[in-house]
């Protein structure tokens, strides 16, 4: 009975149990395509028909919707009968008289289970590339299918087939390891979550305690840890796209299918070894290994523990510790019986096996430890100075609000991370001074500013008034990263002076202000037109040709290049510049539109030029331009405070302190303004109109 | 041959089956007496390789068991709740079971059903209790094989039918050295079946011996002495398992030789003496020396 035709005897016999599935998985993909594929056709046919799409863009449309990705019939349903295959597949070993029977006849175990396995397999895959074959069939009849759509439906599937692997897989791990039905069932939503829960509570937690956490550990990468979630970044994050439609899978998208199908692989090898020593006796039970029992529990009872101990501090919006201890007691509690009921179908069993539920919540303290007092040294560690290579800095509250956007690429970075990742400054010292202020205030601060549901304490804001985010990369020699958020005090001299000391280079400059970076900076020719911006209500689209932008950028970059920090401590911009790409260029798909660099007060070449193009830039707030002005203020009960500021004297002395509310926090770390009273300024004759302004304090 | 030696097995705390050792001889019908719970279905199951004992080993006529096909081969096994395919009919039934044992003959299949008149078309799911044990019977002797596992097969059957499968089971005894092992927690089931009978109490073994032996080791005698004489030193000198005393009427069940005993007895001069039949129920009451209810629930 070992051999290869006993084999798919075996196999023939098992597929004859499992008619229903394979009905199940015939009817729900011919739905889900070729009956898809002929209502689409139909809709495009009538669209080209009556000229409202492209023959092109109807057959990207198409492929997508019927063939790839947003098929969403088809992906919704590789995913039911992942569950529905390994539920049924394996059910014979939650049963006794099954687990008999099968145990008791002469084929190996290994043997039955093999022959289960691949037919949960085949009762996907072949329904599913039968009828995908179908309906690419009946769109290429139609001419909504070319080669290329054709390819794009085959890469969708071999992809959809290696999640399938690997979805099926774990949940037939899952019922190797019970012995019940509905235990299987939570058993592999477990499986298929527990690492991405720990993932997104280990950043929680870091992001609540640690008050230098910069960024995230794992990011949108956790979501590579769960079969189900891959699943949906392979389709649709791993996949090139332009106007919504995919065009492609990258490469990385196969190698990553590549790596889950050897997964999947490498665990049904591991659930073929478990099988031969899976007892019998445990079907109908709840789990299949008693010695399993208590680690499982563990394993749950942490992420659930460190749930609660985030929940009850967020319901109570005080966020303290108090509620964060209950919630992890609740938690730990209430995890452990609830499991210890489930393992024994006992409601009296929740008081069973209390070591090991101590045990968990022993580990989840430990856990809860590590964060809140950072025995590790997170918040309070600094890599050795002579270890730093090169170092990164980016300052929030220094040239913000300028974007640069790129959507037309899939390795769009934003300001902050393109600075953090390729800002090089090789002279450290500055840098590392700063992220030692950092470390000392975050070390002497971190448990008052912490709080159990992430938020910061407000009287802590309020004293520390003077104090500004910014972040440091600091690059070892090692090759590691070491990257930080720290609060620095910007009213300390010695730290504005390394502040203004890093500002003042090149290295700095060339990352912060795109338009000086040689590499980020837009070539004239691909401009279609600028847009001048000054305040919220101002704005003026000018053509010009390639020699006249050229020239306007090159003056912008020049002025940009003399700002210091003091400047940026006196003077707020007066207006913004933005570009206009022509998105019809090569290579550059989508909408393009960049805001490329703020126009100060002090920028009197660029001013000037800007005028010489038609264009008023705003220039600075006069007096005798004022006709009135409404300060506009609430007081704490929501009665309107505002008053009419007519007089001359009055309207003179607060002039010169007002700046444009729509730039006020384009360099907040160095300049400073109140927002307590908003100011109208209505302006008198040709000017005619208002804006809004605010004051600055220093 | 098949030989167990030293088998345990826990079920978490309880030892359903504790250090058990056994070896039945092939061509003989071994019976398997015990209470609910005794460890009988634990040790069949263990017997045809669906549980893996905790201790000892068990050999089939010199082979591993558990995950060993080649063995498994040689046995069938009908567990207490027989299992049956969904919606399945015996002909699909017997299908599958075909591929499983090489030796399989589907025309003594056909052939029984036919002849315990059983619809081979008809969903099984449809079948009374004691037609799918006839089932399981039939499919289990046209699988063809050296032995038969059967838990609990014969309760529910009709008289006529056990008569039926006894005289079906004699058959292959005689023709291929056929050898059932049958368990069972009523004794009476088993008396006239059975050639070899084991006890199991609480998981362990009691006994396990032949049925003639026992029989002709183990006898009962009512005997009357004359008045003036005192019996004692000749019951003394006998192996006496039980005695009852109504007047001058002994019963006396003792252990040994039937010409043996009557001749120790005679040297009494008895009045009275008469062999009287055995029961199996009181040869184990009295051959193991067991009392309570546990023992009499095996019988009774």
């Amino acid at each position: 009975m070992t051999s290869k035709r006993s084999f798919i005897k075996i196999q023939r016999e098992d597929m004859k149990r499992r008619i229903w599935p394979l009905a199940l998985s015939i009817v729900g993909f011919f739905f889900a395509l070729p009956v898809l594929a002929l209502i689409k056709i139909e809709d495009h046919i009538s669209s080209l028909e009556e000229g409202l799409d492209t023959l092109e863009s109807l057959r990207r449309s198409f492929v997508q919707y019927t063939l790839a990705e947003d098929n969403g019939f088809m992906v919704v349903g590789i995913c039911i009968m992942a569950v529905i295959n390994a539920m049924h597949g394996m059910k014979y070993l939650h049963s006794k008289q099954e687990s008999d029977f099968y145990g008791s006849i002469p084929v190996l175990r290994t043997q039955k289970f093999t022959a289960a396995y691949l037919n949960g397999i085949l009762i996907t895959a072949i329904p599913l590339i039968v009828m995908h074959l179908f309906a690419a069939l009946l769109g290429i009849s139609k001419g909504l299918v070319t080669a290329g759509g054709f390819g794009l439906g085959v890469q969708t599937v071999v992809i959809l087939l290696c999640a399938y692997m690997l979805i099926y897989t774990v949940i037939v791990l899952a019922a190797v390891l019970t012995g019940h039905g509905a235990v299987t069932f939570a058993a592999a939503t477990v499986l298929m979550f527990i690492v991405v829960a720990y993932a997104v509570l280990v950043e929680t937690y870091a992001s609540a305690f640690f008050i230098t956490k910069y960024d995230t550990f794992l990011g949108e990468n956790s979501l590579y840890l769960s079969p189900v979630t891959i699943l949906g970044l392979l389709l649709w994050h791993e996949s090139s796209k332009s106007g919504g439609y995919i065009y492609s899978y990258s490469t990385r998208c196969f190698v990553l299918a590549a790596i889950i199908l050897v997964i999947a692989v490498a665990l049904f090898f591991a659930i073929r070894a478990i099988i031969k020593i899976r007892p019998a006796e445990s079907a109908g039970k709840a789990m299949a290994f008693e010695k399993t029992k208590a680690v499982i529990k563990i394993i749950i009872m942490i992420p659930v523990a460190l749930s609660f101990g985030l929940l009850f501090p967020s319901i109570s919006n005080s966020g303290t510790y108090r509620w964060m201890i209950f919630g992890l007691i609740v938690g730990a509690i209430l995890a452990h019986a609830t499991i210890e009921i489930i393992y024994e179908f006992d409601f009296k069993a929740c008081i069973r096996h209390l070591i090991s539920g101590a045990l968990g919540a022993a580990i989840t303290a430990v856990i809860v430890c590590l964060f809140v007092f950072d025995p590790l040294g997170y918040d309070t560690g600094l890599p050795d100075r002579g270890s730093v290579e090169s170092a990164a800095l980016y300052v929030p509250g220094i040239n913000s609000g300028a974007y640069y956007v790129d959507y037309g690429y899939n390795d769009y970075l934003s300001n902050e991370e393109r600075i953090m990742t390729k800002m090089l400054l090789r002279d450290t010292d500055s840098v590392y001074m700063l992220a030692e202020h950092g470390r000392d205030f975050a070390s002497s601060n971190r448990m008052h500013m912490a709080t159990p549901d992430g938020g910061y304490i407000s009287e802590f804001d309020e004293e520390n008034s003077s104090y500004r985010p910014i972040s440091v990369n600091l690059r070892l020699r090692s090759g590691r990263e070491f990257k930080r958020t720290y609060y620095i005090d910007t009213d300390d001299k010695e730290i504005y002076t390394a502040l203004s000391d890093i500002y003042d280079t090149a290295a700095y400059k060339n990352e912060e202000y795109f338009l000086l970076s040689s590499e980020r900076k837009p070539a004239a020719s691909d401009i279609q037109f600028i847009t001048y911006e000054s305040g919220y209500y101002y704005s003026k689209d000018v053509h010009l040709n390639a020699g006249e932008t050229k020239k306007l950028l090159d003056t912008l970059a020049a002025d940009t290049r003399t700002l210091t920090l003091d400047v940026l401590a006196k003077e707020a911009p007066i207006g913004v510049i933005d570009l206009n790409v022509n998105e019809s260029k090569p290579n550059r798909r989508g909408t393009y539109s960049m805001e490329i660099g703020y126009v100060y007060p002090s920028f009197k070449k660029t001013r000037a030029l800007l005028e010489s193009y038609g264009i008023d830039d705003g220039s600075e707030l006069h007096s005798e331009d004022v006709d009135y002005i409404i300060a506009v203020k609430w007081s704490d009960d929501g009665e309107d405070l505002s008053e009419r500021i007519e007089s001359r004297a009055e309207i003179d002395k607060l002039v010169p302190n007002l700046v444009l509310d729509r730039f006020s926090d384009v360099n907040s770390t160095v300049f400073e303004v109140s927002r307590d009273i908003n100011y109208e300024v209505h302006f008198k004759g040709s000017k005619g109109s208002s804006e809004n302004y605010i004051l600055r304090v220093r | 041959m098949i030989e167990a030696v030293n088998v345990t097995k826990r079920f978490g705390d309880i030892v359903a089956v504790d250090d058990v050792t056994l070896s039945i001889d092939e061509g003989k019908v071994f019976g398997l007496i015990g209470t609910n719970g005794a460890g009988k279905s634990t040790f069949l199951r263990m017997l045809s390789g669906v549980l893996i004992p905790d201790a000892g080993r068990i050999d089939i006529d010199g082979m591993t068991v558990f995950e060993n096909p080649v063995c498994k081969e040689r046995f069938f096994y009908i567990s207490d709740e027989a299992f049956f395919f969904l919606n399945a009919t015996p002909d699909e039934m017997e299908r599958f079971y075909e591929t499983c044992y090489p030796e399989y003959n589907r025309s003594r299949y056909e052939d029984l059903m036919a002849r315990f008149e059983l619809d081979r078309k008809r969903k099984i799911s449809t079948f009374s209790k004691g037609m799918k044990k006839q089932l399981s019977i039939i499919l289990g002797l046209a699988a063809n094989t050296k032995y038969m596992f059967c838990d609990e097969t014969f309760d529910g059957l009709d008289p006529v039918m056990r008569q039926g499968v006894k005289s079906l089971f004699a058959q292959d005894m005689a023709d291929r050295g056929f050898t059932p092992i049958i368990a069972s927690h009523n004794l009476r089931e088993l008396e006239d079946i059975c050639d070899t009978v084991g006890l199991l109490y609480k998981g362990g073994m009691l006994l396990s011996e032949d049925l003639d032996d026992i029989k002709g080791d183990v006898h009962k005698v009512q005997v009357v002495f004359p008045s003036d004489y005192d019996p004692a030193e000749l019951i003394g000198r006998l192996r006496i398992l039980e005695q009852e005393q109504r007047g001058s009427l002994y019963t006396l069940i003792a252990r040994g030789k039937q010409d043996e005993l009557n001749s120790t007895l005679r040297e009494g001069n008895p009045v009275f003496m008469e062999a009287l039949p055995l029961s199996l129920e009181e040869i184990f009451i009295t051959s193991t020396g067991v009392e309570g209810y546990d023992i009499k629930k095996i019988i009774y």
